[in-house]
């Protein structure tokens, strides 16, 4: 199943090679027009019959959530940061796969029983962790890792319940497969897929893909954390798995092209399929308007839920990821 | 009290929706005959005189507001903030959503809450949806020696201030370039992309600053003291050029000055970092209570604003 690979793949923010060159060999099979900006973006032309019509750019991001080594502790261990937003307390003991050479670590904490109860109460922070590759001190693990390193999570992908998919990344591999799965049809519009880089630190390479292709429309294809669970109130219940995608007005100060949205949610009600209006978008990514370097361009984006977005594995649904792309798909041919 | 001012006031326009702002400016302009234009973002743009130098002059025509994101069962409705300004300080004023509905806003720990009257969320429907904006509306008082209080006095002053000098400038040599721009709240987007469009030599934003009051006693920026010159605020430092333009203006038109530094944000932002740069100031006039839910300002200054900017249809370079 292509979201297995892609979930399965390696590439945290800022070191997408793997991924990237992954994506370049799916898009091979069915098209020449591909290209890789100075960032290191994947862009994909599919032209329409008519040159002249409106750009519409579909935009989903390639990177995970990582991990970075920053010194060696005397011990063996391995300091670290993060690469992307990550949920701290749900870092201990995780298994990870540290650089190109995939060493395998294990995260690690001060033992419960050493802690005061001072510690056990407040919040972990990184320099209570590292990062255990089995090395008994600084120079045998200087030699196996480097500093700089990357590390991702040592999950892999499958599918359980129903209909459902758990696995590493799906934060943004769901985006990614179901851009690629969209380029392989043929359409009347004049569309570019990007594949971009550093999206979860402020969806950077979103603006420099933009630059080049200077599109009419930008339609920022993402996950959002899902809010199904136990004792959320109601008014913060925005979205669950299975409930479809989330296509809002505004995410926070992002404020998305009424229109743009107004026609997308048009299509889904036109084809019966569900989907949710607006969602509590504290601390995640943006496609913000003012970092446009470009005119008169409108912005929209369609979010897929996804539970435990900021962990080291996550739960989706292929019911959600179906019809997104059954409702992009009808989007795009219609204009 | 001008009409024209009261007009403006009266219009909902919000970041991302100004099409009644709009409209009264484009009304205005139809009615002394002057040709504009309006661009895909939705910035009014009038151009006047031909010369050498280009001056944009820029304000923009949204406020801040609030947009509806949930409608609790009790017929309450949850918003967020448009625009970045402090919850505690529209707490309970009257409201006004997009499409003619009122209401009053309050806020507390549980959020922003507008109550339109209802009690059961199927009522609230009928009249309000999730994403419909809504603004602060309100009469205005005119108190004191000429002055007003009102809400949104920032930014309809500055079109207000805008479609005066169109009106009543005569240019010789130089061109000048007015900006009504959208979204100027949520970061200045029009603005830049106006800046983007026009090019221009320099830039002058008109906009409003915060004056004393009970509680801001030491910034020195007094209503009925001038137009203010923001030498610098978060996002911009007054080019010594600018600086040096407005003060040649008010020094021709016998007014006097006041300069600010202080921590606001403004289209200036995004315009002087545009293409290779553009040289960028603001000229404010002063507002006690700037984003709350009735601002101040004094007529006279918006009127000796007006004095200062006519200045510029005279302007020579002097290299």
């Amino acid at each position: 199943m292509l979201l297995e690979k892609l979930s399965n793949c390696i590439g945290p923010s800022g070191y997408e090679e793997e991924i990237r060159d992954v994506i370049k060999n799916e898009l091979y099979t069915f098209t020449d027009d591909v290209d890789v900006d100075r960032m290191g973006n994947v862009i994909v032309h599919s032209d329409g019959n008519d040159n002249s019509s409106p750009k519409i750019m579909i935009a989903s991001h390639m990177d995970e959530r990582g991990l970075i080594i920053t010194s060696y502790n005397d011990d063996g261990t391995l300091k670290f940061s993060t690469l992307g937003k990550m949920e701290k307390n749900a870092l201990p003991c995780k298994t990870v796969l540290i650089g190109n050479k995939k060493v395998h670590g294990v995260i690690g904490i001060k033992p419960i029983h050493l802690q005061d109860k001072s510690e056990r109460d407040k919040n972990i922070s990184y320099d209570d962790m590292c990062i255990d590759i089995g090395a008994s001190s600084k120079d045998e693990c200087r030699k196996v890792i480097a500093l700089g390193d990357f590390a991702v999570f040592d999950n892999s992908f499958s599918k359980f319940g129903d209909n459902l998919v758990k696995g590493k990344a799906l934060d943004n591999r769901i985006g990614c497969s179901i851009l690629l799965e969209l380029l392989k049809e043929k359409y009347e519009c004049n569309l570019y897929g990007v594949f971009y880089v550093q999206g979860n630190i402020d969806k950077r390479g979103i603006y420099t893909a933009a630059y080049n292709i200077k599109p009419d429309i930008i339609i920022d294809l993402d996950t959002i954390n899902s809010t199904d669970g136990e004792g959320v109130p109601e008014y913060l219940k925005t979205n669950e798995l299975t409930g479809g995608p989330v296509i809002p007005f505004n995410m926070e100060e992002a404020i998305f092209n009424r229109d743009i949205v107004k026609s997308i949610r048009n299509k889904a009600d036109n084809m019966g399929i569900v989907y949710k209006r607006s969602i509590s978008a504290k601390d995640t990514s943006k496609l913000k308007q003012d970092r446009l370097p470009i005119n008169n361009c409108k912005t929209a984006a369609v979010l897929i839920p996804c539970k435990h977005m900021d962990y080291n594995i996550s739960i989706c649904s292929l019911m959600d990821y179906e019809s997104t792309l059954t409702l992009i798909k009808s989007y795009l041919s219609d204009l | 009290m001008d009409k024209l001012l009261i007009k403006l006031m009266n219009s909902f326009g919000i970041s991302g929706k100004e099409d009644e702002v709009r409209e009264v400016i484009k009304e205005r302009l139809n009615e002394i005959n002057q040709d504009m234009q309006e661009d895909d973002i939705g910035n009014v743009i009038v151009k006047l005189g031909s010369g050498e130098t280009k001056i944009m002059l820029c304000t923009h025509m949204d406020s801040v507001g609030f947009i509806v994101n949930h409608i609790d069962d009790d017929g309450m409705i949850r918003v967020s903030n448009i625009g970045n300004f402090k919850k505690e300080d529209i707490s309970h004023s009257f409201i006004r959503f997009d499409n003619g509905t009122l209401g009053k806003i309050y806020t507390s720990v549980e959020g922003e809450f507008v109550d339109i009257g209802v009690n059961e969320k199927e009522d609230a429907l009928k009249k309000v949806s999730e994403g419909d904006m809504a603004s602060l509306v309100g009469p205005y008082l005119s108190v004191g020696d000429n002055n007003v209080i009102s809400p949104l006095l920032h930014n309809k002053v500055g079109c207000y201030i805008l479609l005066k000098l169109i009106e009543y400038v005569k240019v010789e040599n130089v061109e000048l370039d007015f900006v009504f721009a959208s979204q100027g709240e949520i970061g200045g987007i029009g603005a830049r992309i106006a800046a983007n469009n026009i090019n221009p030599d320099y830039c002058i934003i008109v906009g409003t600053e915060n004056a004393t009051n009970a509680d801001k006693r030491k910034n020195n920026i007094n209503i009925d003291g001038g137009p203010v010159l923001k030498i610098m605020d978060s996002s911009l430092i007054m080019h010594k050029d600018i600086k040096d333009i407005l003060e040649n203006c008010a020094k021709l038109s016998g007014i006097n000055l006041q300069y600010s530094i202080s921590t606001g944000r403004s289209e200036g932002e995004l315009v002087h970092k545009e293409r290779i740069g553009i040289r960028t100031g603001e000229i404010a006039v002063p507002c006690r209570y700037k984003y709350s839910a009735s601002e101040m300002v004094s007529i006279n200054d918006i009127e000796d604003t007006i004095k200062v900017l006519k200045q510029l249809e005279n302007f020579k370079e002097t290299t």
